[in-house]
């Protein structure tokens, strides 16, 4: 065991607590001297932040932001003098508008979404893929994740294909796992001869994943276990294969289902609170 | 700069054209995507900073929410361009440039400038160890601010996944950073 998996170990066994991460990544020095070292590092993120304003770059924004805002129909600023007749014609205007712009966009975004469906990463289509599913059209999810990485493995891509397959779980330790093993995959000479095998082992995995009837803390030890075979046989014989046997997870990671769903809010469509 | 309380105000204003919203709105979010896609590679961070706020202000009729969720919403525009932007040029790597301006920062004498300059080549020389998720995730908790339920809607990940790839990037630094940079 090297002395990195040792301390990759004790990253999650001695607890690097949650709230030590997030003092570091806001600025601040957590307790840990461990983390407490990689002040620097942070600090050289924040360097980006530019500290003087623009106020010319300012003023040039707020008169095109102003311009760019649209005149909403529904939002007519009292001091406007209406024409007689402009009241009525208003009052159904926006249901109209409103249908009619509803029934282009579906109509318009379905064939799309027909079209981009089932694109892959790296295909032309894929940004617009996501971006359909963020306001609910598409599959999307899990399932579509693994369906995507399957693809990539059958590409050639397996590195890229664990870093997708990140996507398709929500536990720490299973992202974490496939994490390790993208990179080692990543690593490999694509002339070394277990290129192929641990190919196969992480096609392997895919099909479990997307096959197996666990679900829960078992679907994710399962991915865990997998993960680490696919890592190598010293991660796989050092890490225990069951969660918890070595002391258990940091102390401020919830046991649990998880609170937050997944996808976010599109780029023109928020969602709602 | 936080919109805090006054938010409600500031984006009913912002929903009415009105200058001074815009102008509060830009306050407090342009240095921080500046920041981020700066830190990402992007070749004209202030313009892409400018170009995700017209996008706002183009769509800003159809959000209703928090602050927190305006401040994802502008992470996820800003993030997209970052995405198209690799996409245009070819590239799966970023290469990010020294930010000259935080070496001059440090002021002082030209030995402690050259010091300043040593340290900063050496972290980001580690930060480029970090693969494009980590990095991403890092950025956006330490640039923009986000939390780790935000970042997670900006990446289009689960918490889980966000929350391991943050912790497999501590990981990665505290390795790759060379012995005696100063804290």
């Amino acid at each position: 065991m090297s002395d990195f998996d040792v301390y990759e170990d004790e990253m999650f066994n001695r607890g690097y607590t949650e709230r030590d991460i997030d003092v570091l990544l806001s600025g601040g020095v957590p307790n840990d001297p461990g983390l407490a070292g990689l002040t620097p590092v942070v600090d050289r993120l924040k360097a980006h932040i530019p500290l003087e304003f623009d106020s010319t770059r300012m003023t040039t924004f707020t008169a095109e932001a102003v311009k760019t805002v649209p005149k909403s129909i529904l939002v007519v600023p009292s001091s406007v003098a209406r024409p007689t007749g402009y009241t009525r014609r208003l009052a159904f205007a926006p249901r109209f508008v409103g249908a009619l712009a509803a029934i282009v966009l579906l109509v318009g975004m379905s064939g799309i979404a027909v079209a981009s469906n089932g694109a892959a990463p790296g295909d032309t289509l894929y940004g617009l893929d996501r971006a359909l599913e963020r306001v609910g059209i598409g599959v999307g999810g899990a399932e579509e994740r693994l369906a995507e990485a399957t693809v990539l493995v059958s590409q050639g891509r397996a590195a890229d294909a664990l870093d997708h397959a990140i996507e398709a779980i929500d536990d720490e330790k299973a992202g974490d796992a496939l994490q390790k093993a993208a990179e080692r995959v990543g690593g490999m000479s694509s002339e070394n001869g277990k290129a192929a095998e641990v190919h196969a082992n992480v096609a392997a995995m895919l099909e479990w994943m997307t096959t197996t009837k666990a679900t829960g803390s078992d679907f994710d030890q399962g991915v865990a276990e997998r993960a680490r075979q696919i890592s190598g046989p010293n991660a796989a014989a050092n890490d225990s294969p069951t969660d918890g046997a070595n002391g258990g997870p940091p102390e401020d990671v919830p046991a649990g289902p998880p609170d937050h769903a997944p996808g976010g809010p599109p780029e023109s469509i928020p969602s709602r609170p | 700069m936080s919109l805090d309380e006054a938010f409600d105000e500031i984006l009913q204003a912002a929903k009415r054209a009105e200058e001074w919203a815009w102008a509060r709105i830009y306050r407090d979010l342009a240095g921080l995507i500046t920041g981020y896609v700066a830190s990402r590679g992007a070749s004209d961070p202030e313009d892409v900073a400018s170009e995700t706020l017209l996008q706002m202000a183009r769509n800003i009729h159809s959000f209703e929410g928090t602050e927190s969720s305006f401040r994802s919403w502008a992470f996820v525009i800003a993030h997209r361009r970052l995405i198209d932007f690799r996409r245009a040029q070819g590239r799966t790597v970023d290469t990010t440039s020294l930010d000259e301006a935080a070496l001059n920062r440090a002021g002082g004498n030209v030995e402690h400038q050259a010091l300043d300059r040593l340290v900063t080549e050496e972290v980001e020389a580690t930060l480029q160890t970090l693969t494009e998720p980590q990095r991403d995730v890092l950025t956006l908790r330490v640039i923009a601010g986000l939390t780790v339920e935000e970042t997670a809607d900006v990446v289009g990940k689960r918490v889980g996944a966000v929350k391991a790839l943050q912790r497999r990037a501590l990981v990665t630094l505290r390795k790759s950073l060379p012995k005696g940079v100063p804290k």
